[in-house]
C-alpha cells in the first residue's frame, strides 16, 4: 500500500509547533488519520489548531516582567538617541542666531531635550530588575510614548525646516 | 485542606475517554470516543493539550509505544487513568447526576 504524503508546508510547521505535544504523537496520530482518508483541508485545520494552541502556551508561559523590561529598555535608549540627532539635525538647518530664539526652535529644542531626558531615566531605570509587573508596564509606555515624540517632534521639525 | 480543582468539560470529556477503553487509548481512539458520544470534532491538539493539564494533574499517566510505518514510524502515548483519576471522574459524574436531577421538571417545555 501507498503511503500519502501530508501537505509538506503544513508537515514542516507541524514539527517546529507540535512538538511539545507529546513530541512525534501528535504528528504520529495526524499522519494515522491522513492515511485513513482525511482531507487536506482537515489536515491544515489540525494543524491550525496546533499552531493557535502552541503559541497561547507559549505566550502564557513568557516571562511577561522580564520582557517589558528588555522592550522598554531597548524603546527607551532609541528614544533618547533620537532625540539627540533631531537636537544636532536641527542646530545644523539653523543658518543664524536670531533663528535660534525663535519660539519655533526653542519650542522643538524643549520637546527633543525632554524627550531625551525621559528616554535616559527609562533606560537607566529599566536596567534595573524591577519585581513588579505594572512598573516593567508603565515603563513600556513611557518608552512608546518617547519615541513617539520624539520621531514626531524631529518629523516635524524637518519639515518646518523645508518650507523655510 | 487542599483546594479542589474542577475539571473543564474538555478535560473531564477526555478523561471519561481515557477510561473507557480497556487498555489503549491513544489520542486518535480518544477524540473518536468524543465525537462518537457527543457529536462534535475535537482538534487533536486540543484532546493533548488536555491531556497534559490531566497528567499535571496526576489524573492520567503516559506510555510511549513502539513506532509503527502505520504512522510514518512514529511511536503513539498511551494514556491511563490514575487512581485519583477514576475517583475524580467518579465524583463529577455523581455530581452531574445530582444537578441534572432538576432537568426532568423541564421536559415538554420548549426554550
Amino acid at each position: 500500500m501507498s503511503e500519502r504524503m501530508p501537505p509538506k508546508l503544513a508537515s514542516w510547521l507541524l514539527e517546529r509547533c507540535g512538538s511539545s505535544f507529546h513530541g512525534e504523537s501528535l504528528e504520529g496520530d495526524l499522519f494515522e488519520q491522513y492515511q485513513e482518508g482525511r482531507s487536506r483541508a482537515w489536515y491544515w485545520g489540525q494543524v491550525t489548531a496546533v499552531i493557535w494552541i502552541a503559541g497561547a502556551r507559549l505566550l502564557r508561559t513568557l516571562p511577561w516582567t522580564g520582557t517589558a523590561r528588555v522592550l522598554s529598555r531597548e524603546l527607551a535608549g532609541a528614544a533618547a538617541g533620537l532625540a539627540v540627532l533631531a537636537i544636532a539635525d536641527r542646530a545644523r538647518r539653523t543658518h543664524s542666531f536670531a533663528e535660534m530664539l525663535s519660539p519655533n526652535f526653542l519650542c522643538t529644542l524643549t520637546v527633543l531635550i525632554a524627550v531625551a531626558a525621559v528616554g535616559v531615566l527609562t533606560w537607566k531605570f529599566a536596567a534595573r530588575r524591577q519585581r513588579r509587573a505594572a512598573i516593567s508596564a508603565l515603563m513600556l509606555v513611557f518608552g512608546v510614548i518617547a519615541l513617539s515624540a520624539g520621531a514626531l517632534t524631529w518629523a516635524n521639525a524637518a519639515c518646518a525646516c523645508q518650507l523655510h | 485542606m487542599r483546594k479542589r480543582e474542577y475539571l473543564g468539560q474538555l478535560e473531564l470529556m477526555v478523561l471519561l475517554a481515557v477510561i473507557r477503553p480497556a487498555n489503549d487509548a491513544y489520542g486518535v481512539l480518544i477524540s473518536r470516543e468524543i465525537a462518537g458520544s457527543s457529536g462534535r470534532e475535537v482538534a487533536l491538539a486540543s484532546v493533548y493539550a488536555a491531556l497534559e493539564r490531566l497528567e499535571n494533574k496526576g489524573l492520567v499517566t503516559a506510555t510511549l509505544g513502539e513506532p509503527t510505518a502505520l504512522r510514518g514510524g512514529r511511536a503513539r502515548t498511551y494514556f491511563k487513568p490514575t487512581a485519583a483519576g477514576l475517583k475524580e471522574a467518579r465524583d463529577a459524574h455523581e455530581t452531574l447526576l445530582r444537578l441534572s436531577s432538576g432537568l426532568s421538571s423541564w421536559q415538554g417545555e420548549s426554550a
